[in-house]
Parts: structure tokens; sequence; C-alpha cells
């Protein structure tokens, strides 16, 4: 040992574990320090950006509410052994989920302005293209919603008839749609937890869960309601605060369900 | 201090200063700007730096308005790699290692936009769905810069003329990724510029970290005709399973 004046001119003992305690700390920096490179999980995921310039994107997902049972789930589904998480929940008591999207007039300009640019438009292209738009679908005539309709189901769950479709007012007025025009059935893609099918071998643990892709049936259908209420009240004037989306089995009355747009907050950002 | 414990900690420090080193690289001055292809066929003679065990290799050049770089494997782990999740990395004109400018190549790899949706495609001509078409088809082979301050993000199509650019090739197995990074830019919520005086680029890249089941949409509805061009693209249903990923830190010195 080794006795020293410290920078208070104090009496210090250094011992060979303090060298031995200063190398091991360089040694841990070294390696904490990395050589050229850090392992992480992937950092620079960014999520939920839009390919396309503007806000219509943005725009559009504060038009749009998920239409789904309260427990955020479906039946079990009888094509999907094992089916639980990673996209459609398990454990619920409905057979649909539904993305509905309010088409409003700020939804619908800005689509256009979207489009019309994407499509590098001439101002008569782009008046053109806005009379053709509002033409098909009924603009300024019926309240129009978009709405992605799936399930994790057969496709038979997609037969529309076996369902109703309405709006609901905060004074409890239905209304049902005066039109609906159904798209073809197309199959979306999840993540499904699966367990594995494999019974020939014996363990004290469950087996993991295999993460798949699995494509569920869905369409797009556009629904056209009437502008007002059955009092002549416009469905999206300031007298509402809310309006309710619901769909009911048409066999089972009690099986229902529904979201709502919040108009106030939809105006607000207009 | 006895000798030996001298000796001991003088062996340590070389090892401690090799290992937090940045790597460094040489960037070749330029005569003109370079076209932006994802070939090497305009570079200047430039020695490269080696990563990941030597499966990748970085060469960068100059001038007075872009930091060009030109990344190449003929690694199939690292091809794969680039094919499935693009290229992620981040620049710090400030020569430092800051994350705050992120760049994804091709944009379609972390941008996501479903042309389906609202009935707004179907109402196009043929001829306005072609030149939406192919105008979406450069926005996805673009370069995607976010901010990660403001979590806000640009997209620069693959044919801008003067911001980030990038383009990518595959020859006699070999990828080859060529990036144009402007050392001046200023647009939107975006700015960057070289302070006075600045001779190094803080370049991190990142590789793997490949996430489950490629890129899930956040509606799957396709738009008609092709959305994976500008290189790497597809989102492949079995890349079923997380690489771990690593960063890479250069420090590219500036020819002036």
């Amino acid at each position: 040992m080794q006795n020293k004046l410290n920078w208070l001119g104090e009496k210090k003992n250094i011992s060979r574990f303090a060298v031995i305690f200063i190398s091991l700390l360089f040694l841990t920096l070294l390696i904490s320090c990395g050589a050229s490179y850090t392992k992480m999980d992937r950092s620079g995921f960014v999520q939920g950006i839009s390919l396309v310039p503007g806000d219509f994107d943005k725009i559009w997902n504060d038009h749009t509410i998920l239409v789904a049972p309260q427990s955020g789930g479906f039946g079990r589904s009888p094509m999907m052994p094992g089916f639980s998480r990673g996209g459609p929940q398990g454990g619920g008591s409905f057979e649909l989920i539904i993305r509905a999207t309010l088409m409003d007039s700020s939804v619908i300009d800005s689509g256009l302005n979207l489009y019309s640019r994407l499509a590098s438009m001439s101002p008569e292209e782009k008046n053109a293209y806005k009379t053709r738009y509002n033409d098909e679908h009924f603009v300024g005539k019926y309240l129009f919603i978009w709405a992605n309709v799936g399930t994790p189901f057969s496709d038979e769950y997609l037969k529309l008839d076996r369902w109703t479709f309405f709006l609901e007012t905060e004074s409890g007025q239905q209304i049902e749609p005066a039109k609906i025009v159904e798209h073809g059935i197309s199959r979306q893609e999840f993540n499904v937890e699966e367990q594995p099918a494999d019974t020939t071998t014996t363990s004290m643990t469950e087996p993991e869960p295999n993460l798949v892709r699995r494509r569920f049936p869905n369409k797009i259908v556009e629904f056209y309601f009437p502008l007002t209420n059955f009092d002549g009240v416009p469905l999206l004037s300031k007298q509402f605060k809310e309006l309710k989306f619901g769909v009911v089995n048409t066999k089972k009355l009690e099986d229902k369900i529904e979201g709502a747009w919040n108009l106030e907050t939809l105006r607000s950002k207009e | 201090m006895k000798p030996k414990y001298f000796y001991l900690l003088a062996l340590f420090l070389p090892l401690i200063f090799s290992g937090c080193k940045t790597i460094g690289l040489n960037s070749s001055r330029l005569a003109q700007p370079l076209e932006i292809n994802g070939t090497l066929d305009n570079w200047p003679k430039a020695f490269p730096v080696f990563l990941a065990d030597s499966s990748i290799s970085i060469q960068a050049a100059n001038d007075d308005m872009y930091l060009y770089l030109a990344i190449s494997t003929d690694d199939p782990e690292y091809r794969e790699d680039f094919r499935h999740t693009g290229l992620t990395m981040w620049v710090d004109l400030k020569g430092g290692k800051s994350k705050q400018v992120e760049i994804h190549f091709p944009a379609s790899t972390h941008a996501r936009f479903n042309a389906r949706q609202g009935g707004f495609w179907q109402s196009l001509t043929e001829e306005e769905k072609t030149r939406a078409s192919e105008e979406l088809d450069q926005l996805a082979g673009g370069v995607l810069v976010y901010n990660q301050n403001i979590k806000q993000a640009l997209n620069f199509p693959a044919n801008d003329a003067s911001g980030f650019a990038a383009a990518t090739s595959r020859f006699d197995g070999e990828k080859i990724i060529e990036i144009r990074i402007p050392l001046q830019f200023q647009k939107d919520f975006l700015a960057m510029e070289l302070p006075q005086g600045q001779k190094t680029v803080g370049i991190g890249i990142e590789t793997g970290g490949r996430t489950r089941g490629g890129f899930q949409p956040p509606n799957s509805g396709e738009r008609p005709g092709a959305m994976r061009r500008g290189g790497f693209g597809g989102r492949s249903s079995r890349s079923r399973f997380i690489a771990e990923s690593k960063e890479f830190w250069l420090e590219v010195h500036l020819a002036k």
C-alpha cells in the first residue's frame, strides 16, 4: 500500500484493488459503448405515416369509427381454431367488425383535392371529376357512409340481409339507409396466434403459439341515409352532438353493435 | 503504482479507444452532381469502409450541395433484410449521433396509403388512374424523411430533383443503394444546414429488426395497380420473425 496526498491534502490509501477496479470500469465502458454498433429492437419504426402529401389521411381517420363488439372481439371462429389475439379479438359475441367513415363535405373536398393533385388534373378535368364523384355518390342528396365490413368467419356473414344497419340520433330515432351499394368481397390480412396442432407429443408446458397471417373476408359497403331525421332536422346540424351507427342481427335483435361520431369534435376540426 | 498495474491499464487503453470509435469514412470530391440511378457508374474512385463483418460496404462522395452514399452488399441475408424492411438511417449534419432526422427508403416500407377508400379512385377516368398510379409509384419509391422531434414526415418522390433521393439496383448478386442527402435544406418543418466549418457528418444505419409478418397497412384495400416499385417494396407474408437489429454509425469526412 502507498500513502499519497489527495487533492484536499489528505492522506489516502491507494490499493491494488483500486487499480483493478479502474481497469474493470474501463472494460465495462468498453463493452457498453460498443465497437461500431449497438444492438436493439428496431427503433426507427414509424407507424401511421401517410404516403401522400396533405391532410387527407388525417381527416379520413378523424371521420372513421370502429363499430365492434364492446368486448373488442368476436365469437370463437369455427374457421380459426385457437384464434385469439393479433387482430380481431376472441371472446365477444358478434360476427362483424366495421370501420365506418362519415363522408361529410370536409372528407369529400379533401379527397377530391388529393386525387386531382395525384392525377395532375387540369381545372377542367378537376371540375369534371368532382361532378362525376358527386353524381356517383349522391352528394347533397343523401348522407354518405363508407364502411369496410369484415368478419373472421365465413363469407356468409357478409351477406347484408342478415343485418340491419341504421343511424341513431341523440333522441333515439333510428334511421335506415335509403340506398346501399355493395362492393365485392376481398380478403384482409391480420396477425393471428394459433396453437400448434401437433398432438403426438406430450409436454408439461403449453406449446408456444405461432403468429401467422390469416386472411379474413371483408367488403366495402356504401350506405346512403336520408339527410334529415323524421322531424326534418339535418342529421349533421349543430342540434346534434353525436351520431350513432349501429348494426343488429335481423334474426336476433339483441345482437347489436354500435359506434358514434362525435360531431362537435369533427366540427371543431373543420 | 506497481509497474504491472500500469501495464494492465496500458493494455486496456487502446481497446477502450478503439471500441468507442465511430467508423470514419472519407468522402470523395465530386466535380459534378451524381445522377441517382442505383449504379456506381459515375462514382469517383473511392475507398469504402466495411460493416457487419465485411458484409456491407459503404462509400461516400460530396459536392457543396449534397452528400452521396453508396451502400453495397452481396450477402444474401442483408439483401433480404433490405428487401423486407428497406433502409433506415439517420443524418446528423453536426457530425454526432443525433437521431432527429430519420430516413426510410423506399418510403413504402413505412408510409401507407389506401387509394381505394372513399370511392375517389373509382371516379377517376382510366387516363387519370394511370397518371395517379404513376405519381403514387413515385411516392412509394421515394425517400421518407421523418423528424423525430416533431413526429412529422416529409416524402420525397423518387423523381425529386433537389431534395433527398435514393435508388437501388441489383447486379450480379450485389445490391446497391445510392442515396443523396442535401447538406442544406428547408421545406415545411424540415430545416437542415451544415454548420459553418463543419467537416464531418454523422450517419447512422440500421439493419435487421425485421417485423412480424412484414408490414401491415392500416387499411388492407389495395390500390389497383402496382405499388411495390422502387426497389425493395415487397411485403411478403412469409417474413414472420423478428431479427435483432444493429446500428452502425459513420463519421463521414467531407471533401473540400
